[in-house]
């Protein structure tokens, strides 16, 4: 009879900590991190909530035959699984950063501190996820054109979130997958870029002399040239396509990182660390993988997350003026040049897609400065 | 300062010689050559076998090289393949244009930028500060055709279906004058310019105006910190002359080395911008020359670009030499 109450003690605290295994979030709401706890919520909520509605074109993955499908679908289950891994594991081990923690786990700290940051860190989250997850957030397919006289032209409205263009093509959908050569040329472009620019930078700035003077000359040169004019006067030599603009772009877009590195190495070439890297008679490619890239990785990520931004701007202005990936294929720029021509009778053709572009590169920007702010040592207290 | 201008001069030289390099390895790339203007079924391929020949198209690479160069250099840019004259003809009709709005986008950049800026500076973390850094952000990560297109949509089309809209906020959508430009007396004509330069020159400068503002409050924040200005504020000086004059000067120093920054950034804006409003610069003919598949026409336009952006540089570098002594003697 008085062992009730512990044993509905006991209940309720099982109970309690299946829900808590249950529902991801609910135990950091629990130890009172509402920020966790209401991400990961939040993330799981709308990963549910488009299973449900997207229903019938999640079964229709396993008969289409499409790979955007599957992708969708593996997005949709990865991160559906995340959420709960992240939530049991992460609530368990808290890692204190702030006692002996790594550089990059302070760096973290200090990033998750800076609320805009964060802000922007969840929005490029959110279009990733938006982008994968395509096919499933629409009901319309991106370049079929179907009843023209019917659809055409028509204003934004619960059926059609940003109206049709001029073939009665629903632009929701052509944004929505037009996201997905934005974000990846621009993902893949950084890459390469930032790879090379790195590379020749380091080796630049910690040989010196003759090989120096060679490189920098050459990167001035690159430099001298707006960024546009070099493009398009490059891409006028091939045929547009997915490819050439990948390449252009990355080989064209790392003089500015290379400056950067440049510049870090040949203040980082004279410290002791360095000297006795040499004294020990490491090999200079050694020294250049393992000592010197490693410390300069800092500002070359900030480059990287500011780099995307402008490359997603830039690529948008090169499809706008119809040298990237060629039509049907939709890009922001060319649906933004699509609407041009009907602008007066369809504002929202050319109006949206704008705003994508708008949104992301803020995004970018804010995880840029966030990133700046938090990995420059010079900057914290 | 003479000996910093010739050291800067020369320096300036190789990286000219850098980019006409380059052009010259992009011309060697493009398929066709200047024969492909005569190639048609009538013209014998003899012929034309002569005409490179007579071109020295058949030369060693090296010889076209430095032959190229000096034809370059002497201002001969070839002929267009398209238009039927001369490169240097459509250039000197189309330059001008682009420093036209290139120039008042500059004047707009910094002018707005600066003045922003100190304002910010002054007001650090208040309500206006806040909003400003925010709308900065914003118009920073805009792509400047879309503003473009929507200044037009706006400004240009949607304000004629307003009643009380004044007439002097309408403005044309496009062209560097109006139709019957000729008609207008000289003070109209003017007049004219202007109107068609206010869209295109916002939609191209106002990115750069929210960067230069952002690091003019840096700047000014800066300078404020510095003792001289205590001093200032604690002899009685007015606030208002405190900023303006004392910290002013100095806070503008790093800024003039944005001027040299911002060009290429400018031009590479120009090139969509003048497209969006029909505007016959050297990005209109660019574009349009590569739609073309006019090659002569492309390399030599981006060879300008190349050149103006190199000059420019030189210019801001002796204005910064010559306000700020500490650099003569670096």
């Amino acid at each position: 009879m008085n062992d009730m109450p512990e044993r509905s003690g006991e209940i309720r605290h099982r109970a309690l900590r299946l829900l808590m295994a249950l529902i991801p979030g609910l135990a950091h709401l629990r130890q009172g991190h509402t920020h966790a706890g209401l991400s990961l919520l939040g993330l799981a909520l709308s990963m549910i909530t488009v299973s449900i509605f997207a229903n019938e074109r999640i079964q229709a993955t396993f008969t289409a035959g499409r790979l955007d499908y599957w992708v969708a679908l593996l997005t949709l289950a990865v991160t559906l699984g995340l959420t709960w891994v992240v939530s049991g594991v992460s609530s368990r081990h808290r890692l204190d950063a702030r006692v002996g923690g790594s550089q990059w786990a302070i760096a973290w700290l200090g990033f998750k501190q800076n609320r805009v940051a964060m802000l922007g860190l969840y929005l490029m989250i959110a279009l990733y996820l938006a982008t994968l997850l395509g096919p499933f957030l629409t009901g319309y397919e991106p370049s079929v054109i179907g009843d023209i006289a019917a659809t055409r032209h028509l204003p934004p409205s619960v059926e059609h979130l940003m109206g049709t263009d001029k073939f009665g093509r629903d632009v929701f959908t052509r944004v929505l997958y037009g996201a997905r050569i934005s974000l990846s040329i621009g993902f893949i472009a950084v890459t390469i870029s930032i790879t090379l620019g790195t590379a020749i930078g380091a080796v630049s700035g910690y040989f010196g002399g003759a090989v120096d003077t060679v490189l920098m000359r050459l990167v001035d040169t690159l430099i001298s040239f707006p960024r546009l004019v070099l493009l398009i006067t490059v891409i006028a030599l091939f045929e547009p396509s997915l490819l050439i603009v990948i390449v252009v772009l990355g080989f064209t877009l790392w003089p500015s990182t290379a400056r950067i590195v440049r510049g870090e190495v040949l203040s980082l070439r004279e410290r002791e660390f360095i000297l006795a890297a040499r004294a020990l008679g490491l090999n200079s490619p050694r020294i250049i993988l393992r000592h010197i890239v490693p410390n300069v990785l800092g500002p070359v990520i900030v480059a990287a997350t500011l780099g995307l931004g402008n490359i997603i701007l830039i690529e948008a202005g090169l499809s706008y003026l119809g040298f990237s990936v060629p039509l049907p294929t939709p890009t922001w720029g060319n649906i933004i040049n699509d609407g041009r021509e009907a602008m007066l009778q369809a504002w929202w053709v050319t109006t949206f897609p704008g705003l994508a572009i708008v949104i992301t590169v803020v995004a970018f920007n804010l995880v840029g400065d966030g990133l700046r702010d938090a990995l420059d040592p010079r900057l914290r207290t | 300062m003479t000996s910093y201008v010739a050291r800067r001069l020369l320096q300036a030289v190789p990286l000219l010689f850098g980019v006409l390099t380059l052009v010259f390895i992009f011309m060697h790339v493009a398929p066709g050559d200047p024969t492909a203007l005569y190639m048609r079924p009538d013209v014998d391929p003899a012929v034309l076998e002569q005409m490179r020949r007579n071109w020295g198209l058949d030369q060693p690479l090296y010889i076209q090289y430095f032959r190229w160069i000096a034809s370059f250099l002497t201002g001969d840019f070839g002929f267009s393949l398209t238009q039927n004259r001369p490169v240097s003809d459509i250039l000197l009709e189309r330059v001008p244009n682009t420093l036209i709005l290139s120039g008042t986008s500059l004047l707009l950049i910094f002018a707005i930028g600066i003045a922003i800026g100190i304002v910010q500076a002054v007001r650090q973390y208040s309500t206006m500060d806040n909003v400003l850094t925010v709308g900065a952000l914003f118009i920073y990560s805009m792509p400047s055709f879309w503003l473009g297109l929507m200044l037009i949509l706006i400004f240009a089309y949607k304000v004629h279906q307003l009643d009380w809209w004044p007439e002097f906020l309408k403005f044309p959508a496009s062209g560097v004058t109006s139709t019957n430009y000729d008609l207008f007396g000289a003070g109209q004509k003017l007049g004219d310019r202007i109107r068609h330069l206010v869209l295109p020159s916002i939609a191209l400068g106002v990115s750069s105006a929210a960067s230069v503002a952002r690091y003019m409050r840096s700047s000014m924040l800066e300078v404020i910190r510095q003792d001289y200005i205590r001093t200032a504020r604690a002899k009685g000086v007015p606030e208002r002359s405190v900023i303006l004059k004392h910290a002013l000067k100095n806070a503008l120093l790093p800024i003039i080395t944005l001027l040299g920054l911002y060009l290429p950034f400018l031009f590479s804006g120009a090139v969509l911008v003048e497209y969006v409003f029909s505007w016959p610069g050297m990005g209109r003919t660019i574009v349009d020359a590569i739609y073309q598949r006019d090659y002569p026409t492309v390399m030599a336009t981006s060879f300008i670009f190349a050149a103006l952006v190199v000059v420019a540089n030189l210019i801001a570098d002796i204005l910064y030499a010559l306000v700020d002594p500490r650099i003569r003697y670096e």
